[in-house]
């Protein structure tokens, strides 16, 4: 390694101290993590070079836990322990999960915060965030070394504060330090390195599996700046899919399916939707218990069937072009993310909308990987070219609940972040001394169509008449969109404060209580590989010697010789009923040791007998 | 909000950003100057530091966003320089003693109202748009000059019915900015 290390002359002859970081596209239906290597942004691949992993974890028992295309090969299996999407379960109330119909048995005794059923216990939509973010974060690990600082983790636009909230705790969860949430279609933008074209205005239209986003983007002097974000956070491939599996249930006359046959059935309505980005028109062919059932897919067809969708879509394009007080001629590009912008449909209709070809040469797949890794590679103080700075809005009003059930914006949507807002209230009885505060999120008037963030009381307010109290509401969006409210009254000096832990979330004691476990469990797991390695090759290496001695014994080996052998099988086997690691191993080297002389002669043996016969002149 | 003040950073929104102090805005120049500043003062720039380092940058960057939001709008500009010179216009202060200018704001807010029934809402909106923009212009004028003859006096509060001119136009500047809230808002729901 020395020799690799050539300074220039009168530079430090340290060694180059690159820091690594890494960017997570935590996605609906596949995540990546990507690093930037000299320079250059990549995805980390597997050892096979696959580079996305299904967002799909699997529950077996044991504690045993599967990830990615491990869990989709099982899924048939266990589709009640297998849980596909879970990022759009993510800060979910109870009565929403159900509004999913999901294949899973639901743990709704905080309906605030409803857990999975699965066989290795209850798990909270985070934790199984935080599985998927272990196997990526360890891959990443893997292939860099251990100094990973620290990691991006991309959140779509139009996530609100519970959900950012449950993806941090998520990575807080996985031993992840995360350096910023970025918002997805900013980080796409970085990848395209957009900064370095001309400055002017760029519309991501990112249609994943789960989620849509479009977001609209000014870059001037250095500073990328969100102007609007909108979009619609359940809407995206995976409603083609339902969709695409609609249509083959109506040609095929009605008809109950099971859980698993609607699972293999999206599963086909999938394949069929991604064929059909190269295909003209696909053949269908499905079956179940004792029916069959074939037909034929055209794209003209699926056109027709996911056009509903794709105008939600559109129209949310208008709107937040209208936010952003931006007309189309003003836009410089379009870019496509998400592997939904693969069908010809879906481009062609953002096409016609703004009137330009949309840029799409990165893979839409990996885009929000690479900008995010690229992002957390400027974030931890690597030189990079372009050093171009990231301005966010906030995606949804944050706001008060007022009297008469009514919310009172605090901050509007689109405001750029971070900021501080405080405004004046006041008590409405006499000798009021206390106030409930009632954070909500939302655009609407009522405080029941908004989303409660969280509830808090401020006490100790001096008995005072009516509407004299002063009483200062602030509300504190950091940069990754995380709000915090504190309230005070002006006169006492009485304060309290809340970081806006959503009830979704989880609380920091449930967060270290379950790091800790999962440190105890890691290092118990470990352990049980190690015998179960050691296990297994002991029953190799019996199966192996008794082979031997059952073809050869008799003939090479004397009777003292044998009974060694034998016995040393038989201390072995026992020992592996055993989860003595330290003493199986023992045994086994022995018997690897003593079957040595054995192999030997079996060896000699063997080049003897097919010699044997042969012309010394053949061989 | 001066708590989230910074002690390196100018408490003159205006002379933070390099600007004059007055109502007329030279928003290109504003926005340069923010970036610059936000440059510098971003959380992402101390994304490695310590968190008293982070809780700095986080109060900085927060407080240049409240900055150039208050020069931006020409409501809470005009708000602003007179606070400067140590006058407020409350929210509550009672508008307003021109009963044409209200008139005039209730008939634009009726013709918003009927433009979602309408059969083509979007050009009712553009001329409600239109007009509160015109509306806009002249009471920024109105401002301007109120603010000019008083800076020319030795204090704010010598002249009682230049003040009370300068809070009208305040006064005027935000139901318009409401309007176009209201326009705003319109237009959503039209999409939706």
């Amino acid at each position: 390694m020395a020799l690799l290390q050539i300074a220039e002359p009168g530079q430090s002859t340290a060694p180059h101290q690159h820091k690594h970081a890494i960017g997570i596209d935590l996605g609906t239906t596949n995540s990546l993590v990507a690093t930037v290597r000299s320079g250059q942004s990549e995805v980390i691949a597997d050892r096979e070079g696959v580079a996305a992993i299904p967002s799909v974890v699997q529950f077996c028992g044991r504690g045993q836990v599967n990830v990615g295309s491990e869990a989709v090969n099982n899924a048939e299996l266990a589709i009640e322990n297998t849980i596909f999407s879970v990022k759009r379960l993510l800060a979910k109330s109870a009565d929403e999960l159900v509004e999913f119909d999901l294949p899973y048995l639901l743990s709704l005794e905080n309906p605030q915060a409803p857990k999975i059923r699965t066989q290795a216990g209850d798990k909270s939509p985070i934790e199984v965030s935080a599985e998927i973010l272990k196997v990526l974060y360890n891959r990443a690990e893997a292939s860099l070394g251990e100094d990973v600082e620290g990691a991006v983790i991309t959140v779509p636009a139009y996530f609100d504060d519970a959900q950012r909230q449950a993806t941090k705790d998520a990575a807080h969860l996985a031993g992840i330090n995360v350096l910023r949430l970025l918002n997805e279609p900013t980080a796409a933008a970085v990848a395209y390195g957009l900064e370095k074209k001309a400055e002017g205005v760029h519309v991501i239209y990112d249609l994943g599996g789960g989620t849509f986003d479009v977001s609209i983007l000014n870059f001037s002097k250095g500073v990328f700046e969100v102007l609007a974000t909108g979009g619609n956070s359940s809407l995206g491939g995976d409603d083609f899919d339902r969709k695409v599996a609609d249509w083959i249930i109506a040609e095929m006359d009605s008809r109950t399916l099971n859980k698993v046959e609607q699972q293999r059935l999206l599963m086909l309505a999938r394949n069929a939707k991604e064929r059909l980005s190269s295909e003209e028109s696909v053949d269908l062919a499905f079956h179940f218990s004792d029916h069959s059932w074939e037909g034929e897919l055209s794209r003209e067809t699926f056109s027709e069937i996911i056009k509903p969708l794709l105008d939600l879509t559109l129209r949310a394009c208008k709107k937040t072009l209208r936010d952003a007080k931006i007309t189309v001629d003003e836009i410089e590009d379009v870019v496509l993310v998400g592997g939904s912008t693969r069908s010809h449909i879906v481009r062609e209709s953002v096409a016609r909308l703004f009137g330009c070809e949309p840029l799409s040469n990165i893979d839409p797949d990996q885009v929000v990987a690479l900008g995010a890794a690229i992002q957390a590679d400027v974030l931890i103080g690597n030189p990079s070219q372009g050093d171009v700075l990231l301005l966010d809005v906030i995606p949804l009003s944050l706001g008060l609940e007022v009297m008469g059930g009514l919310s009172e914006k605090i901050i509007p949507r689109n405001t750029t972040i971070p900021v501080v807002r405080a405004q004046e209230f006041t008590t409405s009885k006499d000798g009021q001394t206390a106030l409930s505060v009632h954070v909500v999120q939302g655009e609407r008037e009522l405080v029941d169509d908004c989303r409660s963030l969280a509830n808090f009381v401020l006490r100790g307010i001096p008995p005072m008449i009516a509407g004299s109290a002063k009483i200062l509401i602030t509300f504190q969006v950091d940069a990754d969109g995380l709000l915090g409210v504190a309230a005070k009254e002006l006169i006492s000096g009485v304060e309290a404060h809340v970081e806006v832990k959503p009830s979704y979330g989880l609380g920091e004691d449930q967060i270290t209580q379950m790091l800790q476990d999962s440190f105890a469990y890691a290092k118990e797991d470990s352990e049980q590989r190690a015998l179960r390695e050691q296990q297994v090759d002991g029953i190799r290496l019996i199966d192996a010697v008794r082979a031997a001695l059952l073809s050869d014994g008799e003939n090479l080996l004397c009777e003292n010789e044998r009974k060694k052998l034998d016995d040393k099988i038989k201390t072995l086997g026992v020992l592996l009923e055993s989860s003595d690691r330290k003493r199986i191993k023992e045994a086994y080297d022995n018997l690897n040791h003593a079957s040595e002389g054995f192999a030997a002669l079996r060896m000699d043996a063997s080049i003897k007998s097919a010699l044997a016969g042969q012309n010394i002149d053949n061989v | 909000m001066n708590q989230i003040n910074k002690p390196a950073l100018n408490s003159n929104y205006f002379v933070l950003f390099g600007l004059p102090e007055t109502y007329e805005l030279n928003s290109k120049k504003l926005r340069v100057a923010y970036t610059a500043l936000q440059s510098q003062y971003h959380p992402d720039r101390f994304a490695t530091s310590t968190n008293a380092e982070k809780n700095e940058a986080l109060q900085a960057s927060s407080y240049l966003n409240h900055a150039i939001e208050t020069l931006k709008s020409s409501a809470k500009r005009s708000t602003y320089l007179l606070e400067l010179k140590g006058i407020s216009v409350p929210d509550h202060a009672n508008l307003c003693n021109d009963t044409e200018f209200l008139m005039e704001q209730l008939h634009l807010r009726e013709r918003l109202e009927s433009a979602f029934n309408s059969e083509a809402p979007e050009d009712l909106i553009d001329e409600v748009q239109e007009a509160a923009s015109q509306l806009q212009i002249q009471e920024g004028r109105e401002f301007c000059r109120a603010y000019g003859q008083l800076q020319s006096l030795s204090s704010f509060d010598k002249d009682e019915s230049l003040l009370s001119s300068a809070r009208d136009s305040v006064l005027k500047l935000r139901f318009l900015e409401k309007l176009f809230d209201e326009v705003e808002a319109l237009q959503v729901r039209l999409l939706d």
